[in-house]
């Protein structure tokens, strides 16, 4: 059979189902720069290159070396000695002829301080600083060779090259931090890995965890009228079967209230009321549905803390003040929202409009979506006139001669493009997303890394109290960190040179020493097999842990690109020996 | 390059025994689809050389979003195949074996198993990771299992009477619906789905021998007996429509039939409706376009496929997926329905051509037949005033679509390879060490892959708290009585109490019940090569069951009747009869309706039970029940 037109809808079903059209559409838009192109790095494009991202770019300096041959699945035997980044980049692209793909065969390093706007660029930035040095790399040198763009090369330690120190990837995330680009930072080292997330500001509208939205507490007059309609006690016994649990909910409140009218129920009391409220518990399965979601119904009805957060940011507030920089459509539309809650919602946040499904008689179950689809369309409504009054007011401001506080200039698109040349504007698309999810919304602002690599980057008490649980995944989090303090000092990788390993121990053990020392944790240690551990893997780039750390890395890069689902805060580290993966916010 | 230089990172970073211990091993794939494509250049990386890749699957443009071995040119040929190829593209000196098969043919037997250091699992199915357990089991083999679904996923390593095996724990089985739910009061989408994908479908193109689908559930009760004899008639109705296909007046026929006659006959039961809203029939010139009218008067043979559909967009695929995510008026589902069934008249009677015990199935990424399911679906859920749906969700629900993407098949591989480092490591690494990990969806500060202990083997789990034996003999020699005789004589297993034979939950021999049967051989009651029987033996003095799993292979030629291997008989475990019982009782799916009916005729089944190729034995018919 030929195939119909719509093959890009059939070749992407399976994601689809995971992130929609409007995630789909933000991938399809979006340019991604990987920063060497190592095992990990490859591993990470290819689970990019496949769901259809616009395009990716490869910046490495690299020839394809021996030791890529052992663990980075794109290169062959006779690649040896070309540029690392053309031939990953060439296999790459043969996997989805949708996707565009570059390579650079310049330094990082070298770009970083001549061209930096060259970074500006993407939409989001890899950076898969190692190399694996291989066994021969002590005794051979080979230089770099072909490069679409070159330039003069910067003597570098041969076993370094194309690597950042941490000084660069401070000015790095520098440059991406006031565009609001994300650095995604990917490590594969020996058994361990890790990966490490920041930008100033990521906004997830839909996070993918919905929570039903009932109102049982405070009912609004359709639910009411629909509750006040239906009388439990005039109702046949099949009729019965067929009462949504929502109003059993409704009238068992009711009558709560009507015998304790001072004491509000606990769950499991308005559950045994529920339960004896039904004449036959075998047969009236919705009462049962009933019981079980009982504790809905108690409690004052608060707004989630994460949603809270959002509409409480300082963020909210600068909408529409005088002289403020234009802000995010997302802030415009959070500001409604808020406002919205403290006035005719009545500490509510708009209906998402969806029901659950429910043992309940078909006709009762339409008529109960209807009403719940109606109130989700009247407080969208009401959104987005808040929304259009707020939008011309901040139109008819002087226009501020800053731009925005956040995004200035942002690249084309990340699914929500928008121009700052002309007025603000705020897509209906974007009020219905934010309105269906209100209130799962999150905010997350990451640390920088320069504020981490500084000597009180990480709290005092955080090492110590990682630390003092045995076999903690932090162990590799100051291993890896004692590793690139090694490398900045001695220009490569501890354990790489088979007569110095010894040696390298002690080296290793010094740094992780004055790591510690450095955010005020004595008397914490790394047990000496650690050390030895991170020494003896000699800086190897093991495929099955670049392919499981690339895995986890490309799908926090497609959260953080569509938009949807949370992503790390801020660090994962996985510890292959034992298997046990933790996150760390530092 | 040389060996040498690939291997030196791995040498370096695990150990040189370890390397060497891969290089040696034969690792078995069981499946090369999206967590298979991400294991075979995992492995291939990590120093194994020998991997044998088991699939039955051939290639679709829906994979390609993750299964990175398959391009475009690839379609439409075996995953097993292409898998290699695209590997060997990159380590030529690899030995890699591929099969485009069912791993439960014959061919793979337990010698087939035997032949394997370790089974690694890269299935999507309950019912082949069951088999792959049994065998594993059987075998005495590790096997490493996984699964992935949209960003999560899960691996662990299963070890005979070491960790659970597979089906230690009790499996979600799919769920069924109600015959009168289905038929006649629907009251969710997914009814109306269900009706238009395994009622009407397979009614009108289904072939003809087909049963109707499993997930209606036709028992009777004493509340519906006269209902479900009405649907019978309705469904005598229906095939003297089908005979009108081909012919222009067919899809109004039918149209008229489902949605407008039986409807009707549905609200002249009145009672049905005192307390449930009533259905609205629909009406065809009401509905239909002018165009689609004017088709009915013409005369002579439809022109199938030549009439314009104008609301399902042929070319543009950002048109087509909004298309496919709106949901559809009334008139456009009728558009649409009308559309699709003349498509599919036109291809059954091309199939029915060639074969005419053939008909068409469901096939969720066949667009027609998807057309259909969704349009019948939505004006069926008009009629009931029932919510409807976009295409697109309909295909979700019709097809039992799992989501999938790369990265989490990714994850899951590389742990499935850092599980076999452990299990091949010479040093031993002991099972607790080799932890059960689960990849979740990460919500900011929760944490991506966890590990969990691996569960303790559960004691009364029906597959591997069992004897496994395997018997080498001549099937058309070999009589069961020889199979009781290997059960109970002392030269042999030595179980004493009442045995009784099994086949795929069909019972063909038991002490004083079948005896007729003792006489007959193997071959003679379909027990050939690669099958295997479950023997229970219920041994009353003791007051303890055991399971023995015996597996046949065939064999010419042997100096002996037969040959054994695997467990002796003080190996198998018991079970106390009282907690067996209980067991057998909790393990039943309440769905499945299996009763013991009388003592004499036990219809026993394993959970993940299976409905294909059942077995009828001509001669003990009256004993046997088929699911």
């Amino acid at each position: 059979m030929s195939h119909p037109p719509d093959k890009k809808q059939q070749r992407y079903d399976r994601q689809l189902r995971l992130w929609g059209a409007h995630g789909q559409a933000a991938l399809e838009s979006s340019h991604v720069l990987l920063i060497n192109g190592n095992a990990t790095g490859a591993e990470i494009l290819k689970n990019l290159v496949l769901p259809g991202i616009a395009s990716f770019t490869i910046l490495d300096p690299s020839p394809v070396l021996p030791s890529d041959l052992g663990s980075n699945f794109f290169v062959d035997p006779e690649d040896i000695g070309k540029p690392r980044a053309k031939v990953v980049a060439e296999r790459l692209r043969e996997m989805n002829e949708d996707v565009a793909g570059e390579w650079v065969g310049e330094s990082p390093s070298t770009l970083l301080s001549t061209n930096p706007s060259f970074f500006l660029r993407f939409h989001l930035v890899v950076l898969c600083n190692h190399n694996s040095p291989g066994p021969s790399s002590s005794a051979s040198s080979t230089p770099p060779v072909g490069s679409s763009t070159p330039s003069p090369s910067t003597p570098t330690p041969q076993s370094t090259s194309g690597l950042l120190s941490e000084k660069e990837v401070a000015a790095l995330e520098d440059l991406l931090w006031e565009r609001n680009v994300p650095l995604v930072m990917v490590r594969s080292y020996g058994l361990a890995g890790m990966v490490r997330v920041g930008r100033k500001e990521h906004r997830v509208i839909d996070p993918h965890t919905p929570t039903p939205d009932l109102r049982l507490q405070t009912p609004f007059p359709a639910l009411q009228a629909l509750v006040d309609s239906v009388n439990l006690d005039a109702l046949d016994d099949h009729a019965r079967t067929g009462v949504p649990f929502v109003v059993i909910l409704c009238k068992a409140m009711e009558k709560w209230k009507k015998e304790n009218p001072t004491t509000p129920p606990t769950a499991s009391a308005l559950k045994k009321l529920v339960l004896a409220m039904s004449k036959d518990l075998n047969r009236e399965e919705n009462f049962v549905e009933a019981s079980g979601q009982a504790y809905r119904a108690c409690g004052k009805y608060e707004i989630p803390r994460t949603a809270r957060n959002v509409l409480e940011d300082p963020e909210c507030d600068k909408v529409g003040v005088v002289g403020a920089p234009p802000p995010h459509p997302f802030w415009i539309v959070a500001r409604a929202v808020r406002d919205f809650a403290r006035e005719e919602g009545a500490g509510y946040l708009p209906h998402p409009g969806s029901v659950p499904d429910m043992k309940a008689d078909t006709g009762k179950y339409v008529e109960l979506a209807t009403i719940y689809r109606q109130k989700h369309l009247s407080d969208l409504a009401s959104i987005r006139t808040r929304v259009a009054s707020v939008v011309s007011q901040i139109n008819s401001l002087p226009r501020s001669t800053s731009t925005s506080s956040i995004d200035s200039a942002p690249p084309p698109a990340v699914g929500e493009t928008r121009e700052w040349a002309g007025s603000v504007q705020v897509k209906d698309e974007e009020i219905e997303r934010w309105c269906k999810n209100a209130s799962q919304v999150v905010v997350k602002r990451y640390k920088r890394v320069k504020d981490e690599l500084g000597e009180a980057g990480v709290e005092a008490g955080e090492p110590a109290r990682h630390l003092s649980q045995p076999d903690s995944p932090f162990l590799h989090y100051v291993l890896l960190r004692a590793v690139d303090r090694f490398r900045d000092v001695h220009h490569r990788f501890p354990g790489v040179l088979a007569d110095e390993v010894e040696p390298d121990i002690r080296l290793l053990k010094k740094q992780v020493q004055e790591l510690l020392k450095g955010w005020g944790s004595q008397g914490v240690t790394v047990p000496d097999e650690y050390v030895h551990e991170t020494v003896r893997c000699g800086a190897a780039e093991l495929h099955a842990i670049a392919a499981l750390i690339g895995g986890i890395a490309s799908q926090e890069c497609i959260k953080l690109i569509t938009g949807q689902y949370v992503p790390v805060v801020d660090t994962f580290v996985f510890d292959g020996i034992k298997s046990v993966g933790g996150v760390y916010e530092l | 390059m040389t060996d040498s230089g690939r291997l030196a990172h791995l040498e370096c970073a695990l150990s040189a025994d370890l390397t060497k211990t891969l290089g040696d091993a034969s690792i078995l794939m069981v499946g090369a689809g999206g967590i298979g494509c991400e294991l075979l250049k995992t492995l291939l990386l990590s120093g194994v050389k020998n991997i044998t890749v088991v699939d039955l699957d051939t290639i679709d443009l829906s994979n390609l979003n993750r299964q990175f071995l398959f391009q475009k040119q690839h379609i439409s040929k075996a995953k097993a195949h292409v898998a290699r190829e695209s590997a060997l593209r990159f380590n030529p000196e690899a030995n890699i074996v591929s099969h485009h098969a069912n791993i439960k043919d014959p061919q793979f037997d337990v010698a087939f198993f035997r032949g394997f250091t370790v089974v690694m699992n890269a299935l999507d199915n309950l019912e082949a990771r069951s088999y792959v357990n049994l065998m594993c089991l059987a075998a005495d083999r590790p096997l490493v299992e996984a699964g992935t679904t949209g960003f999560q996923g899960q691996s662990y390593v299963i070890k005979r009477r070491k960790t659970a095996c597979y089906d230690c724990l009790p499996k979600v089985l799919p769920k069924t619906y109600a015959v009168c739910t289905i038929r006649s009061t629907p009251s969710l989408p997914i009814h109306c789905i269900v009706w238009a994908k395994s009622y009407l479908f397979s009614q009108l193109f289904g072939p003809p021998s087909e049963s109707e689908d499993p997930v209606l559930d036709t028992r009777e009760d004493e509340g519906n007996a006269e209902e479900i004899s009405k649907l019978k008639d309705e469904s005598e109705a229906l095939k003297a429509i089908k005979d009108a296909m081909g012919t222009d007046k067919f899809p109004r026929m039918v149209f008229e039939k489902v949605f407008n006659t039986d409807v009707n006959r549905l609200l002249s039961m009145h009672d049905m409706w005192k307390s449930r809203k009533p259905p609205t029939p629909l009406v065809y010139d009401e509905l239909a376009s002018e165009e689609e009218k004017e088709t009915q008067t013409r005369k002579g043979r439809s022109k199938g496929k030549g009439k314009a559909q104008k609301n399902a967009p042929e070319s543009g695929d950002r048109e087509r997926l909004e298309w496919e995510q709106k949901v559809w008026s009334v008139e456009e589902s009728v558009g649409v329905f009308l559309k699709s069934l003349r498509v599919l008249a036109t291809r059954y009677q091309e199939v029915r051509k060639s074969d005419p015990e053939s008909g068409l199935s469901f096939d969720k990424d066949d667009d027609p037949v998807m057309d259909f399911v969704a349009a019948t679906a939505n004006l069926r859920a008009h009629v009931y005033g029932i919510p409807q749906q976009c295409r697109f969700n309909t295909k979700q629900m019709a097809g039992s679509i799992i989501p999938a993407v790369a990265t989490s098949n990714a994850i899951i591989a590389g742990v499935m390879v850092l599980h076999l480092f452990k299990l091949l490591t010479p040093s031993e690494v002991p099972l607790s060490g080799i932890k059960r990990a689960t990849l979740g969806t990460s919500t900011g500060r929760g944490t991506i892959l966890g590990a969990g202990s691996n569960e303790a083997p559960n004691p009364v789990c029906a597959v591997c708290n069992a004897g496994f034996v395997v018997v080498e003999t001549d099937v058309e020699k070999a009589k069961l009585k020889d199979i009781v005789e290997i059960v109970k004589g002392s030269d042999h297993l030595g179980l004493k109490g009442e045995v009784s034979i099994n086949h795929k939950n069909l019972l063909i021999y038991e002490d004083d019940d079948l005896e007729d049967n003792v006489d007959k051989t193997l071959q003679e009651v379909h027990i050939t090569h690669g099958k295997n029987l479950q023997i229970l033996v219920d041994d009353d003095d003791a007051g303890v069951k055991r399971t023995v799993y015996l597996f046949v292979l065939h064999r010419d030629n042997l100096p002996t009747l037969f040959t054994l291997s695997g467990d002796k008989g003080v190996d198998i475990p018991t079970v106390a009869s009282r907690v067996a019982e209980e067991s057998n009782n909790a393990k039943r799916p309440r769905e499945e309706g299996l009763e013991e009916r009388d003592e004499g005729t036990k219809r026993l089944r394993t959970d993940g039970g299976s409905h294909d190729d059942p077995i009828v034995i001509d001669e003990v018919e009256d004993t046997i029940e088929l699911d």
